[in-house]
């Protein structure tokens, strides 16, 4: 969008207010009924769900641009990103947060067949969706009705996966792999940083050979720089997007995490009809557990979320285009109902989506990352095929 | 679609504070242990600390 067309946009005063209002409730009923480090998460969720929209960082387009036409821009801009997460996670992960007294953990996970599966099928199902996990959030969060499809069938998948999780998990693994466990912290970022440089350099190289032409600048220009109209250039989301992760890191004591809670939605409503989660082995496990006895506001990966709708919400606000609600039509409600349904139930198989498990997995040096990166990319290629009949 | 879109997330967010004030919540239930080492961790993924990721 150009910057003149940017400056015809009026700061949708309504909305605006509308997204303080509710943040302002939400932090008052955190701050009183459920603790300090709440409040901070959700802080950091606004500021996260800001820099989503406002840089419109998601993973699905990228990856479907690099798919169809070989454009790595955004692809470009992941890869950066991450390698400034294996920096400072590498750094941070196992040392004592500056927030609370304890140890910070890494997301770790077990690399097994319902990390390929579940990856696949969420690779996949992110392409008839139109967004990932974090994607649905900022984009449903920003007045896309659609996305509020996917992210309530998201819900639904979420829920199924967590009944079928004991099957899944028990299928052969060969557990959880940390290079943080197996290396200093020097070698595990040397290691890290070899792999995303090869990576950039393989991506950019088959862009050059399909497009004749690569400008490695692309991911700070083609922007209005205006920090509070938006957009921004992809490098600025990339480095707040890390900026915030650290942030939620210290304060949380784990890496970004975002499925989890639509799991935890699910089955809140399903036992409010009368059906007996806490009986499933998903919901007997320490931390849902917990989760499923205490208030929804309780779980800080719904305490995040939320900020990051709300977040979006008032980016899109400050942006004037919050109204710009596009129409739905049949086939577009079937792709949000199957996409959302299987990043869902793909997302519970895989222990979490692309922020828990590829960003989260990777900055914390988790092997189970860099799996779930391959298999959702493979996903994708299938799925960018089985899109064109929706789209 | 602008009205539905509003009506939809505004009954979210007050079944979540409705939710909330008849749940009630401990102080901190989902955080880890304050002062304790990795054995007393957890992950929003289910599969508690790192020590418990080697299940299989």
């Amino acid at each position: 969008m150009s910057e003149l067309n940017i400056q015809k946009l009026k700061v949708d005063k309504p909305v605006l207010i509308y997204g303080i209002i509710f943040s302002i409730l939400f932090s008052y009923i955190l701050f009183n009924s459920v603790g300090n480090r709440h409040l901070y998460v959700f802080f950091i969720g606004l500021g996260l769900g800001i820099s989503l929209y406002q840089a419109a960082f998601g993973f699905t387009g990228g990856w479907r641009n690099f798919i169809e036409k070989r454009d790595s821009k955004s692809l470009r801009a992941q890869i950066i990103m991450l390698a400034l997460a294996v920096v400072v996670f590498s750094i941070f992960i196992n040392s004592k947060s500056f927030i609370y007294d304890g140890t910070m953990i890494g997301a770790i996970a077990p690399v097994g067949t319902s990390v390929v599966i579940g990856s696949f099928i969420f690779g996949l199902a992110m392409q008839l969706g139109g967004g990932c996990g974090s994607g649905t959030l900022f984009t449903a969060g920003s007045g896309n009705l659609k996305m509020v499809i996917t992210l309530i069938f998201f819900i639904i998948g979420s829920l199924i996966g967590s009944y079928h999780f004991e099957f899944w998990t028990n299928l052969p693994s060969m557990g959880g792999f940390s290079l943080l466990n197996s290396f200093s912290k020097i070698q595990t970022i040397l290691i890290q940083l070899s792999l995303l440089t090869l990576i950039y350099i393989f991506i950019s190289r088959l862009d050059f050979n399909r497009n004749n032409k690569i400008m490695h600048s692309d991911i700070v220009s083609n922007s209005s720089h205006n920090f509070m109209r938006g957009p921004w250039p992809l490098l600025w989301g990339a480095i707040s997007l890390v900026f915030f992760s650290f942030l939620m890191l210290q304060a949380a004591g784990h890496p970004w995490s975002v499925t989890f809670a639509f799991g935890l939605w699910g089955a809140k409503i399903a036992s409010a009809i009368g059906i007996d989660v806490a009986s499933w082995f998903y919901w007997q496990l320490e931390y849902p557990s917990t989760a499923l006895e205490n208030s929804v506001l309780a779980d800080p990966t719904t305490v995040s979320n939320i900020g990051i709708i709300l977040g979006a919400l008032i980016g899109s606000a400050l942006s004037g285009k919050i109204s710009n609600f596009s129409s739905v039509n049949k086939k577009l409600i079937l792709a949000a109902v199957i996409g959302g349904l299987f990043m869902g139930y793909g997302a519970r198989l895989a222990f979490g989506c692309n922020i828990g498990a590829l960003f989260g997995g990777i900055a914390s040096g988790s092997l189970h990352g860099w799996v779930w990166f391959l298999f959702a990319f493979l996903g994708s290629v299938v799925g960018v095929k089985f899109r064109k009949y929706f789209y | 679609m602008k009205k539905t879109y509003f009506i939809l997330i505004t009954l979210f967010f007050f079944v979540l504070i409705w939710e909330h004030d008849n749940q009630g919540v401990a102080y901190n239930p989902l955080f880890h242990v304050e002062g304790g080492d990795n054995n007393s961790m957890s992950m929003p993924c289910g599969l508690g600390g790192s020590h418990k990721h080697n299940h299989k």
